[in-house]
């Protein structure tokens, strides 16, 4: 009995020192940073006594050329040693996945090690939090000045919201606005009819009564639109509060002014008193475009993006987690890159559209006011275009860490860097 | 002798109890993708779609057509 149990005890054991010896598979950050490297090839002929001349002189060249290249290989690791050492002493709180994450850019641009050296502990942070496109972007552009208009930002909810909002009510506002501009276009339909009885009236009597008739049409599906675009604002969680208050007041105005313009309709009594009052539904039209755009570009440009970039920050972590597993992570290091690129593209569109919108809301040229609001909306669509292109980058990275078993969706993010102006005023 | 029949047992169901954890252990890598980060971005794209969609400035553009019929 006391052999059985021997036995057992040295069965398990063995047991035990064996699954440890699987789960300490870790190989250290140099063994890491090696593998990115570019191979040198070693393959060198031994006896050049039998090489006939040219033969032997391109020998020669090519023992010269892996010398240059052996050199240069020297150098960047020198860079890349010094510049471990000094995000090390720079930011020495920030995670060492998080921080390591500027030894990838050595690949992308010179010298990194000399900028992060006039950096400030603070500016070296900010730095390093960003997404690997920026580093790039102003790493190589030597601009540390922009990293004066970024603000790290405590990541809180996973969702980004500048106000809580609940779900249903956001869901409602939304639906709402589709029934609105269904209702909407029922009255665009009855637009046509009176459209064409407007067309054809020859009598300038019938012509008022056929334009009274088609205008209260234009501005009840304005008003339509406009009620429910004001419902959207003020359950949008990607707008703040004052934001919000200035655009409900513009919206309240301009349904009140369309409601004043109802009445003047109705007491118009020559053809181009009506001309006039349908040049201000058009510009009443425009306010309404504006605010729809901008409920659409504030989830796109702040929520939706915010969540994109902590999707590549997860994925930078996933990969750094599958390089210490000492796995191929070529194709997700490459895929990394691709999805931060569309990122950068995506905020650049987002930037233009809200330059764009901040000059349409502010200008009083109606016919100015028509051309910002379509590079606005031009903008917006580019901007949700591309991030849908990312997202499916992000499914194809989810795919891949799945594959190397290692962890994207519950990688721990606390800290994102956001521009200063990013999203609301 | 009993009193050592009652150890092994004890010591089989811990040795047991181990070898299961070991094996959860292995099976950390599997991700639950249900209303994770990606997921929700997914959706939150898709929701975007239709509004995208409607962004255009058609009635203004009729609105222009038909100040020219007066």
């Amino acid at each position: 009995m006391k052999k059985i149990f021997l036995f057992l005890v040295l069965f398990l054991l063995a047991f035990n020192v064996t699954a440890q010896g699987e789960g300490t598979d870790v190989k250290d950050d140099s063994s890491v940073d090696d593998r990115l490297e570019p191979a040198v090839i070693d393959s060198q002929p031994d006896n050049a006594l039998i090489i006939p001349e040219p033969e032997r002189k391109k020998v020669r060249e090519r023992v010269e050329d892996e010398e240059v290249k052996t050199e240069n290989r020297k150098k960047i690791e020198g860079n890349r040693e010094r510049l471990r050492a000094l995000i090390e002493e720079k930011i020495k709180d920030t995670p060492a996945a998080e921080r390591n994450r500027i030894l990838k850019i050595t690949e992308r641009v010179e010298n990194v090690d000399t900028f992060i050296e006039d950096l400030t502990p603070e500016e070296a942070k900010k730095f390093a939090l960003l997404t690997r496109a920026k580093q790039i972007e102003i790493a190589r552009e030597r601009k540390a000045k922009k990293l004066n208009n970024i603000k790290i930002m405590e990541v809180k909810d996973e969702e980004f919201r500048v106000r809580q909002i609940s779900k249903e009510n956001v869901k409602k506002a939304v639906e709402n606005l589709k029934e609105a501009i269904k209702q909407s276009d029922k009255i665009e339909e009855n637009l046509k009819e009176t459209r064409e009885r407007l067309r054809n009236a020859e009598k300038n009597e019938e012509k008022l009564a056929a334009g009274k008739e088609h205008f209260t049409n234009a501005v009840e599906a304005q008003l339509t639109e406009l009620n429910s675009i004001k419902e959207r604002i003020q359950n949008n969680q990607d707008l703040t509060a004052d934001e919000t208050s200035a655009a409900v007041e513009r919206i309240d105005n301009a349904i009140s002014k369309l409601n004043e313009t109802k009445a003047r309709i109705e007491a118009a009594t020559t053809l181009d008193e009506l001309k006039q009052i349908g040049k201000k539904i058009r510009e009443y039209a425009l306010i309404k475009h504006i605010y729809k755009t901008r409920a659409v570009q504030a989830n796109i440009c702040h929520g939706i993006l915010l969540r994109s970039d902590l999707l590549e920050r997860k994925a930078e972590l996933a990969l750094s987690d599958a390089e210490k597993n000492g796995q191929d992570t070529t194709e997700l290091n490459s895929k990394i890159e691709e999805l931060s690129t569309l990122l950068e593209t995506a905020r650049t569109k987002c930037a233009e559209a809200k330059e764009s919108f901040n000059s349409a809301k502010e200008t009083d040229d109606v016919e100015a006011r028509k051309e910002l609001i379509k590079s606005f909306i031009e903008s917006v669509k580019t901007a949700h275009e591309t991030l849908r292109e990312s997202n499916s980058i992000v499914l194809e990275i989810r795919t891949m860490t799945n594959d190397l078993n290692v962890e994207l969706d519950s990688q721990k993010v606390d800290e994102i860097v956001v521009e200063e102006e990013d999203g609301n005023e | 002798m009993e009193m050592n029949k009652q150890i092994l047992f004890i010591f089989l169901v811990a040795a047991l109890v181990i070898v299961a954890g070991c094996g959860n252990g292995n099976s950390e890598g599997t991700i639950d993708q249900s209303g994770n980060p990606v997921d929700n971005a997914d959706q939150a794209l898709t929701d975007a779609q239709s509004e995208v969609e409607d962004l255009e400035l058609s009635d203004v553009d009729s609105l222009d057509e038909d100040l020219n019929l007066i």
